[in-house]
């Protein structure tokens, strides 16, 4: 076994910060209190706990397991670990979208996090557009100031190319900025010190905003009547099978399953540390942000203002605008507003950078074990790859959109079936299930090994088989020529990376 | 509120809240082996 010097975590409360800031993200504070709503209200958490039950929580176990097994044998990316549990010529290029899909995320999510960065700016210093005291009728006349800020913030207009503004750009270099220099630090010196300043600062300012959201009352709504719209049932809509799928989805980016980067992470383990309860940890808290503190800020005060047949406009809208518009729109409208909005957006960054750091780690990583260069070179090159690659959705159109669509959405699931199927049939059952359970303080329930053999792969091959069914043929045949720059682009970055998991393979064996 | 909201959001809630204090105790009442 040819054991490397690695780093390892500080502790485990620093550990566990590091995942839930990992799993953290926009999504907790927007997608899922739009998807609750938008799928059948209360009755959405039925099929969202059942699949956590039967998706999220054992693949989140086996992506903790892989780590801590390539770990100790010095390799923190799929393309090292793959090689080592199922020894076969194609393993480790089966390994390739544990580096493509958290390469390329990263390169537009940092873009997307700096502007969280420069409207927590705007908002304290009283940038943001300023409105009358009192809510019109009128909840788009109202919310225009708000769209045009932010299409001359990103330049997103019409036609194939943005003009982002300069503060735009200059907020993203600095965000990568901070982004190298937490990465730099490496794990226990930078993003463990990260994830224990930027969590509980995190969770102090949703619950703050919480708060304040929940005493909300307008004349043409309350918080309340929000909780309301969120969560009455909608029963009719549980025979819906694209509910059933919404929910899947959803607990599946919001524990940043098939990502890359809760593998990577878990490599800093030590051989016997445990990861069934550290997992469970990690999960609880993201389920905490989303569950109680997500879905108690967004759409409860957008319904307050609003009222709830604009809210579900403003739902249906996007995160984006939730987040860029609605609620900032409500935050000036309030006394100390410019505070509460502040607060947004901080927590809104922090919950980015601590995402961003962690999806940014498996390119370092792979660059550190498999070539064995220094983590300063490892994190120059990573950057330097970004900062290329970000351009695209800074400049082109519909780049982002079409990086998250492939990257984030639909390889995600693919490489969690490969994952699942390397590991469990690939390396064997028996020994995957003894790898999970070693060193742990509680063993894993025996119902979850069947569960993890034939469920998970089952409910992951059908949310893909549906997605590649409904959603792929109009991706493919709505696109013009900006569309394909962006996937020949994507096509680019696959075969570099495969280029490189065989210069490294080659450097092995050399 | 109404009651099948509140049913709902305290179901959820309650879920939550309970694998947090499960999760926790069991994570601090072992001596810390990563230290």
């Amino acid at each position: 076994m040819a054991k490397q010097l690695r780093e390892r975590w500080a502790s485990k409360i620093g550990l566990i910060l590091a995942m839930a800031g990992n799993a953290v993200g926009l999504g907790n504070f927007l997608r899922f209190p739009t998807q609750a709503a938008q799928n059948g209200g209360g009755v959405f958490m039925i099929p969202y706990m059942l699949s956590m039950i039967l998706i999220a929580i054992p693949l989140m176990w086996v992506e903790w397991a892989i780590g801590r097994f390539g770990g100790i044998r010095g390799h923190g990316t799929t393309p090292g670990i793959f090689r080592l549990l199922w020894p076969k010529r194609i393993s480790k290029y089966l390994g390739v979208l544990g580096l493509f899909v958290p390469f390329v995320v990263v390169c537009y999510y940092v873009y997307i996090e700096s502007w969280t960065l420069g409207y927590a700016i705007y908002s304290l210093f009283g940038l943001l557009p300023h409105l009358p005291q009192g809510v019109g009728a009128n909840s788009a006349a109202y919310l225009k100031p708000f769209k045009d800020l932010l299409i001359s913030y990103t330049g997103m207009g019409k036609g194939a190319f943005y003009h982002p503004s300069l503060t735009a750009y200059i907020i993203f270099l600095i965000t990568i900025g901070l982004n190298i220099w937490i990465l730099a630090k490496g794990i226990s010196g930078g993003i463990e010190k990260l994830a224990k300043v930027a969590m509980p600062t995190l969770f102090i300012l949703a619950f703050i905003l919480m708060i304040r959201v929940l005493t909300l009352k307008t004349p043409n709504g309350s918080a309340i009547e929000g909780l309301n719209f969120l969560w009455t049932p909608k029963w009719a809509l549980l025979k819906n099978p694209k509910v059933w799928l919404a929910a899947a989805g959803q607990v599946f980016f919001t524990l940043s399953l098939g990502f890359g980067a809760i593998i990577t992470y878990a490599s800093y383990l030590k051989e016997n540390d445990d990861l069934v309860i550290s997992g469970l940890s990690a999960s609880a808290l993201n389920e905490l942000a989303e569950v109680i503190l997500g879905g108690s800020i967004a759409i409860p005060a957008a319904v307050a203002f609003f009222g709830v047949i604009a809210a579900q406009k403003i739902a249906s809208s996007g995160a984006f605008n939730l987040a860029f518009v609605s609620l900032p729109a409500i935050f000036t409208s309030i006394p100390f507003g410019r505070f509460f909005g502040f607060f947004w957006f901080v927590l809104l960054f922090f919950a980015g950078l601590t995402s961003s750091v962690a999806i940014a780690q498996p390119i370092v990583a792979f660059l550190e074990d498999e070539f064995g260069i220094t983590r300063n070179k490892a994190v120059l090159f990573t950057v330097i790859m970004m900062f290329i690659i970000a351009q695209f959705p800074i400049f082109l159109a519909k780049s982002l959109d079409e990086m998250d669509f492939w990257a984030g959405t639909l390889f995600v699931v693919v490489f969690a079936l490969i994952e699942v199927l390397v590991f469990f049939w690939g390396y064997g059952s028996d020994r995957a299930w003894e790898e999970i359970n070693r060193g742990a303080i509680v063993r894993v329930p025996r119902i979850f090994y069947p569960i993890i053999k034939y469920l998970t792969p089952l409910f992951l091959a059908i949310i893909l088989s549906w997605w590649l069914i409904d959603v792929l043929p109009g991706y493919l045949s709505n696109a013009n020529w900006y569309v394909w720059v962006t996937r020949v682009m994507l096509i680019g970055i696959l075969i570099f990376l495969c280029m490189l998991i065989h210069l490294s393979s080659k450097r092995r064996r050399g | 509120m109404n009651t099948s909201a509140l049913i709902f959001m305290g179901f959820s809630w309650g879920v939550v809240i309970l694998l947090c204090i499960y999760c926790f105790t069991k994570l601090f009442s072992r001596q810390d082996k990563t230290q």
